[in-house]
Parts: structure tokens; C-alpha cells; sequence
């Protein structure tokens, strides 16, 4: 027993000594960083779920890598021995990374917002061009390749519509990316197609009023034909007295240049021919006189300029003919009605009756008005 | 020999204040890891966003927590165990919810992909049928050049179908049944003009 006693007064120092030594450890170890890291991971995760991974990928991206170095450092600081740990670098990672989430966190708020508002302009943007290309150009003759364009303009903007309806903003945006210029690029280039066709309409509205007065001065019928209303109208002795739905060239756009181009031309002419049964494939038809003086002339200085070429031959033969009614344009550039108007055209009129082709008998705006539901 | 004795206490009672009493339960770490990766590789972040987000950060705390011991001289890792422990069946439960939305998805695109290739088979129809009156032919080659690009979206939604991407297949087929229905309405009212003539 007596020797025992040394013993447990070793072993009772040892014990103060090793608890002194424990708790002065645990109270010099540097505190770890478990505030900042868990206030990282949260901000990181309200910034994951708020989707800032698509939004704000750089400043997510950098967030998220901050992170990890915290944990990193952390994992790392944790192999030493407690009393040599250092956490600065822990503490700086994860406060870098807080700051960043939230940061990631407020652009993608401010992305979201104003990508929504962007889109749902856009989207309407381009419905209205749809709109536009369907109520101006149905009957225009467009290039195929654009006809292909806004086809499949139209396809990605109801997958981009279908997208932003589910909320899937930025995958709207993309497909609204693809489809802006095939639909935007053609709406510019059928306008200014067309804007330049009208440059004439001074011309075909002298035309115009100039056949309608002679009808009305020398008491006769006269016909008049509107290309891009895709009318033709009997007028006796100055009023309107019929009007037919025609159909024209393939390529009605524009005046007639050369033979075999399928375009209708525009001028003043007149009645050369009636032309019935057998005289004619066509079942009725009234030949005039194309191409006129004023054609060969132009034909001609075409041909000098070299914007024609040198073999380039006139055309002719162009008639208002029956065999119309298809609902396209078709002729290889006559102008053709159902065999029924032709009847009471054919009736109506008699060799020399002047013909006026002109390419629209109203002005653009207003052409443009009335194919978007105005009166 | 009691000195030895007490000697061996003395230094194991030493090793443990050193040391801390927990372990670290890296198989519990491991398996927690592999079962949110096989969520991941389940599509979980895709047809469950929300629980895979939720799986992640739960991942996340477990590890900061994990580091949490480590930096304490007296270590326990027994919640963190549980935590980690109890992951693996979340995770689980999450990849087979991944996966059950996953077929749901294909299911339906299946169908709608079904449904819309019998609206164009009928619009195919519709158009011999469809009347060539005043601008019907011209409104008529217009159509066909949206069926053509129809058809095309088409074979693009099957491919991505084929891809496993369902989500993105039913995206796109949904535009491409817009588009169809538009014009076999249309279709439909320009016969049903005639018919009433």
C-alpha cells in the first residue's frame, strides 16, 4: 500500500498535468471555420437551385470552385497538428465563395427578369413578321430558298414559344437566336423586294387614271389589270363595271425583260386579237400588242448595257385567256381568267380596247394596310 | 511491473487524449459520394432537379461537417456517420424518382411523337383534298413547304429521342404539333368552305 501511494500521486499529476496540457490545447487550437464554410455551402446552394449554374455560369463557376479550395484548405489545415493549424486561407475562400453565390444569385435574378421581359418582346416581334410574311407575300412570288427559310424560322420560333412557356428561358433564347434571322432576314429582303417594286407606282397610277379617263372621254371599255391585287377590272365609259380575279406569271414580280422569264408585263396596250375555239388552247383569249414601242426600247438598251445578254430574245404573245381559276400564278406570263369571266369579258370588249397592266393600283401603305385587316 | 502497468495506462490514456476518440468514416464518405454520382449519372439533376439540389448540398453539409470533427481535438464522428449513413437511401430514392419521371417522359413523348406523325399522315391527305381556289394553290405550296420542314423536326425529335434526351424530344415535338394542328385546321376550313357551297 505504501508504495503504491507514490505511484498515484505520479499518476494524479500526470493526470492534472495532461488535463492542464489538453485544455490549454483545446483552448489555444484555432477555432475552425465552420461559421463561414456552412454560410458558403448555403449561398452556394441557394444559388444552385436558383438555377445561376445556366445564368451566371462564371460567377457560379468561380463561387463553386471557392468552395471547394475552402474545403480543400480545410481538409488540409486538419492534417496538422491542432496547434499549428492556420484557417485564414479557409476563411478567405469561403467569404470569396459567399460573396460570389450572392452576387451569382442577384444576376441571375436580374438575368432571368430581363431575359423573360427580352424574350416575350422578341417572341411577339417575330409573330408579327410571321403575321406580316403571311398577309403580304403569300401570293409573292419569293424565292424557294426563302420560302425554305421562313419555314423553318416558323418551326424554331413555336419551339422557342413551347420553351419559354415551360420557363426555359435560356433555351428559348437559343432557339429564338436561330430563328430571328431566317424570319427577320427575309421579312428585310421580301420589303425591300418589294419596296422596290413599287418605285414605279408614280408611273402605273399616270397609267392608271390616263386609261380610265380615256374610257370615260371617248365612251368605251377599257380594261384594267392590277397585278399585285391580282384583279382585272372592266371599266365602261369610265366606271367600274367588272371586276375578275386573275392569275399571272410565275414571276409576276417585276416588268417583262426577255422571252421564257414567266413575268406579266406592265404598260399601256391594247386588244390586237380575239382569239375562240380553235384559235386558242386557252379557250377564250384577247392578244395585245406586247411588246409595244416603248418594250422594244428598253429591250434593246437592256441588251446594250449588257444586263441582258446578247442572245436574250423579246418575248410575245401575251394574252388575257381563260383556263384561269388554279389559285396560283401559272402563265408563262399572260393573264388568265376562269373560262366563265372570260365569257363576259370576251363579250365585252373588241379589237383595240385599250389593256393597262400595271403592278398595283393602290400605294404600298395602303396595300400593306388592307392586307392587315384594314377596310 | 505494476510500474509497467501503470506506465501503459498512462501512455495510452496520452494517445487518446491526443488523438481524439472518433474515426473518420471515410467508407461512409465513399458511399454517400458514389450513390449522389449514381443520381448524377441517372439524370436526377434533369428530371428531378429540386430533390438532386437538395441531395447535393445535404452531400456538402455532411462533408463540412465531416471537417467540423476533424478540426476538434475531441472528435465525434457519430451524427456526421448517421448523416452520411443515411444519404445512401435518400440518394437511392431520388435515382429511382430520376428514373420513374425519366419514363413518364419517354411514355408520353412516345405518344406524342405517335400522335403527331398521324396528324401529318393526315395532313398528307388533307392536302390532295384541299381546294386550289383564288390563292388555295399558291397558300397550298406555302403548307407543303411547312410539312416538308414538319417531317424534318420530325426525324430530328426521333434522333434525340433515340439519344435518351426525352425531355428535349418532347420539347420539340410539342412545336412541331403547334405547327401540324395549325394547318390541318387549316386544311379543314378551306375543305369545309367548299363542302358548304
Amino acid at each position: 500500500m505504501k508504495k503504491l501511494k507514490p505511484l498515484f500521486i505520479v499518476l494524479l499529476v500526470f493526470i492534472i498535468i495532461a488535463g492542464m496540457g489538453t485544455g490549454a490545447v483545446v483552448l489555444l487550437s484555432p477555432e475552425p471555420p465552420a461559421d463561414d464554410v456552412e454560410y458558403a455551402r448555403l449561398a452556394l446552394s441557394e444559388a444552385r437551385s436558383a438555377n445561376a449554374e445556366a445564368y451566371a455560369p462564371r460567377t457560379f463557376r468561380q463561387a463553386s470552385l471557392q468552395y471547394d479550395s475552402a474545403m480543400v484548405n480545410w481538409k488540409l489545415q486538419n492534417r496538422r497538428f491542432i496547434l499549428a493549424r492556420d484557417y485564414t486561407e479557409v476563411v478567405r475562400f469561403a467569404r470569396l465563395s459567399s460573396g460570389n453565390s450572392a452576387k451569382a444569385l442577384s444576376q441571375t435574378r436580374q438575368s432571368e427578369t430581363s431575359l423573360k421581359s427580352q424574350l416575350k418582346k422578341e417572341i411577339a416581334e417575330l409573330n408579327s413578321i410571321v403575321g406580316g410574311l403571311a398577309n403580304l407575300y403569300t401570293r409573292y412570288p419569293l424565292p424557294q430558298d426563302m420560302r425554305n427559310r421562313i419555314a423553318r424560322g416558323k418551326m424554331l420560333l413555336s419551339e422557342a414559344v413551347v420553351l419559354f412557356n415551360k420557363g426555359a428561358y435560356l433555351q428559348a433564347n437559343r432557339k429564338l437566336r436561330d430563328a430571328d434571322p431566317l424570319l427577320r432576314n427575309s421579312w428585310e429582303r421580301a420589303n425591300d423586294n418589294l419596296r422596290n417594286y413599287f418605285s414605279s407606282y408614280k408611273l402605273w397610277v399616270k397609267w392608271w387614271n390616263a386609261t380610265i379617263a380615256e374610257s370615260k372621254q371617248k365612251r368605251i371599255a377599257v380594261i384594267l389589270v392590277d397585278k399585285f391585287a391580282g384583279k382585272c377590272y372592266l371599266y365602261q365609259n369610265g366606271l367600274k363595271k367588272a371586276e375578275y380575279d386573275a392569275e399571272l406569271g410565275m414571276h409576276w414580280i417585276g416588268d417583262k425583260r426577255q422571252r421564257g422569264d414567266k413575268a406579266t408585263p406592265e404598260g399601256l396596250y391594247h386588244v390586237t386579237r380575239k382569239l375562240e375555239g380553235k384559235s386558242t388552247i386557252y379557250y377564250k383569249a384577247l392578244l395585245i400588242n406586247y411588246p409595244n414601242e416603248e418594250d422594244k426600247v428598253k429591250f434593246s438598251q437592256e441588251v446594250a448595257r449588257g444586263s441582258l445578254p446578247a442572245n436574250a430574245r423579246i418575248g410575245g404573245l401575251i394574252e388575257i385567256h381563260g383556263h384561269g381559276g388554279k389559285g396560283t400564278d401559272w402563265t408563262d406570263g399572260c393573264v388568265a381568267l376562269t373560262d366563265s369571266d372570260m365569257d363576259r369579258l370576251y363579250k365585252a370588249v373588241k379589237v383595240g380596247t385599250p389593256v393597262t397592266i400595271v403592278g398595283s393600283a393602290l400605294p404600298l401603305d395602303e396595300v400593306i394596310r388592307r392586307r392587315n385587316g384594314g377596310s | 511491473m505494476k510500474r509497467s502497468l501503470f506506465s501503459g495506462i498512462i501512455a495510452v490514456a496520452i494517445l487518446v487524449l491526443m488523438t481524439g476518440c472518433g474515426k473518420l468514416p471515410q467508407t461512409q464518405i465513399d458511399a454517400a459520394k458514389a450513390a449522389v454520382e449514381a443520381a448524377k449519372t441517372a439524370q436526377a439533376d434533369i428530371y428531378a432537379p429540386a430533390e438532386f439540389t437538395q441531395l447535393q448540398d445535404s452531400l456538402n453539409a455532411a462533408l463540412a461537417e465531416v471537417e467540423v470533427q476533424n478540426s476538434k481535438f475531441f472528435k465525434s464522428f457519430g451524427d456526421v456517420t448517421a448523416k452520411l449513413e443515411a444519404l445512401v437511401p435518400t440518394a437511392t430514392t431520388v435515382t429511382e424518382t430520376a428514373g420513374v419521371k425519366k419514363e413518364e417522359v419517354r411514355v408520353k413523348t412516345e405518344a406524342l411523337i405517335a400522335e403527331v406523325n398521324a396528324l401529318v399522315e393526315e395532313n398528307k391527305g388533307l392536302i390532295t383534298k384541299a381546294p386550289k381556289g383564288k390563292e388555295g394553290a399558291a397558300a397550298l405550296e406555302e403548307i407543303k413547304n411547312e410539312m416538308t420542314v414538319i417531317e424534318t423536326a420530325m426525324a430530328e425529335a426521333a434522333t434525340i429521342f433515340a439519344n435518351g434526351e426525352f425531355m428535349a424530344a418532347h420539347d420539340k415535338v410539342m412545336a412541331v404539333k403547334e405547327n401540324a394542328t395549325n394547318i390541318n385546321t387549316e386544311l379543314k376550313e378551306a375543305i369545309a368552305k367548299v363542302t358548304r357551297r
